[in-house]
């Protein structure tokens, strides 16, 4: 999409470049779509949380005296068993926000996993133990939030939408890098950030497409490369469990693992956790069974207190049956990588301003994404001559 | 080259960005750190300026 100039006396570059326009064209046009769609909702989603705030602010907490202690987690699942009985509890989440539990639950593990619409909910306040809201099982609960980030991250196709998804960003990357190398060529003889207003149509936007696209490069780069390190997290969280998991839980193959009603005090094992993650704070528990867990375990996800290691999160494995310690997980690298990588991908980690920051740089990448299209729809005038007339600084 | 010249070309621009993006690494909250997140804001002046400098069309030219 960006012009280059042909030079009959070095032939290895113009191949090169014609090499490298042909790289450029087909990996944007490929993946151009997808990252419209993705730029589009992930507009939005830089504010989910005001936005959520917004149309769905649930009931207001009562106002208890400062210091008020959390109900028992035991008092929890117990109230959430009255409320769904046959059905089991599948994990937990502590809000470290709000206080609020929401524990989830489904009918068995299989349906959990089976049909997505099997699980739900019942959310609790953290202090009184009061339901503050509930689903129930099959009830699908598709607000404008959940539908922007489905579209965001899976197009409703689950694992295969993931890799599809991982597949784009990694087109666009090579997108960049090839109009990097294009943008270099075409702009040797024009200042930087040249505008040729006095130019056909199609020059004026192939200068405003290599403006946007070079000054906001490195952020498009960072953000689709963590973009595509988001897209893999479920097979590099699979990978985990079938290697360090399965390895630290092979001495107990043999044993039968727990059913819901033989688990130990789950409010002991999150105690127990908590003291084996001193300064730590528990977000989550998964509970045995689960296939993204442990099947005679608890396993609670503890996340440090600084700005840095509450990004990084620990597994604590519980025994289910004791209440004793079993281990404390450590994670690989390429799951370092990933939890690393998800604010640098969010821009989540310098408050509102920054968000509005890359709800800006997000806009201007759907201009860069538009003028790119109107540039291939845009043909120029004739084969030859224009490659070197785009090259032409503005003579006006 | 003038300062003025230098911040708008690509290499200083990506180095900017990549030093905004830097302080997810990092400890604790300081200054620097809301400096260096600004410092990704470095093409939204640099594109207002490249377009708004640009001479208007003139009617009827190609």
């Amino acid at each position: 999409m960006v012009a280059t100039e042909y030079d009959p006396a070095d032939r290895t570059t113009a191949r090169g470049a014609v090499t490298c326009r042909l790289v450029h064209k087909w990996t944007s046009l490929v993946c151009t779509a997808f990252l419209l769609l993705i730029c589009v909702t992930g507009l939005p989603l830089l504010f989910a949380e005001e936005i959520d705030g917004w149309l769905s602010p649930g009931p207001p907490y009562p106002t208890l005296p400062a210091g008020t202690p959390n109900a028992s987690l035991d008092r929890l699942t117990g109230l959430a068993r009255e409320l769904y009985p046959g059905e089991i509890i599948t994990s937990m989440f502590l809000d470290d926000d709000e206080p609020r539990v929401v524990v989830s639950v489904a009918p068995s593990w299989r349906e959990s996993v089976e049909t997505r619409s099997s699980n739900h909910f019942v959310e609790f306040d953290a202090r009184t133990a009061q339901v503050r809201d509930k689903s129930q099982a099959g009830e699908q609960r598709m607000d404008l939030l959940t539908v922007l980030f489905r579209l965001h991250i899976d197009l409703f196709a689950d694992l295969p939408g993931n890799l599809l998804m991982a597949a784009m960003g990694v087109l666009l990357v090579v997108a960049i890098i090839s109009g990097l190398v294009l943008y270099g060529r075409s702009m040797r003889k024009l200042p930087f950030g040249t505008i040729r207003h006095r130019r056909v149509a199609r020059i004026r936007w192939l200068d405003l497409h290599n403006l946007l696209g070079v000054v906001t490069l490195a952020w498009v780069l960072v953000v689709g490369a963590t973009g595509v390190m988001n897209e893999l997290s479920r097979p590099l969280f699979a990978l985990w469990q079938a290697t360090d998991v399965e390895e630290r839980l092979a001495p107990r193959r043999n044993q039968s693992p727990p059913g819901q009603g033989e688990l130990a005090s789950l409010q002991g094992a999150y105690d127990t956790a908590r003291q084996a993650a001193p300064g730590m704070t528990i977000t989550s528990v998964v509970f045995p069974g689960s296939d993204v867990g442990s099947p005679h375990d608890y396993l609670f996800w503890a996340k440090g207190a600084t700005p840095l290691t509450g990004r990084l999160f620990s597994p604590v494995l519980v025994d289910a049956r004791s209440g004793a310690l079993t281990t404390i997980l450590a994670m690989p690298w390429y799951l370092r990588v990933l939890e690393l990588s998800r604010p640098l991908h969010f821009g989540d980690y310098g408050g509102l301003p920054l968000r509005l920051l890359w709800a800006l740089l997000d806009i201007v990448t759907i201009v860069v994404l538009i003028s790119g299209l109107v540039l291939w729809i845009r043909p120029r005038a004739s084969s030859a001559a224009p490659a070197l007339a785009e090259d032409r600084p503005d003579d006006g | 080259m003038t300062a003025s010249r230098v911040w708008r070309r690509p290499p200083v621009l990506a180095a900017l960005a990549l030093f905004g993006l830097l302080p997810v690494l990092p400890g604790e909250d300081g200054h620097w750190r809301w400096f260096s997140r600004f410092a990704l804001a470095a093409p939204l002046p640099v594109i207002f300026h490249c377009l708004s400098r640009s001479p208007a069309r003139r009617p009827g030219a190609r």
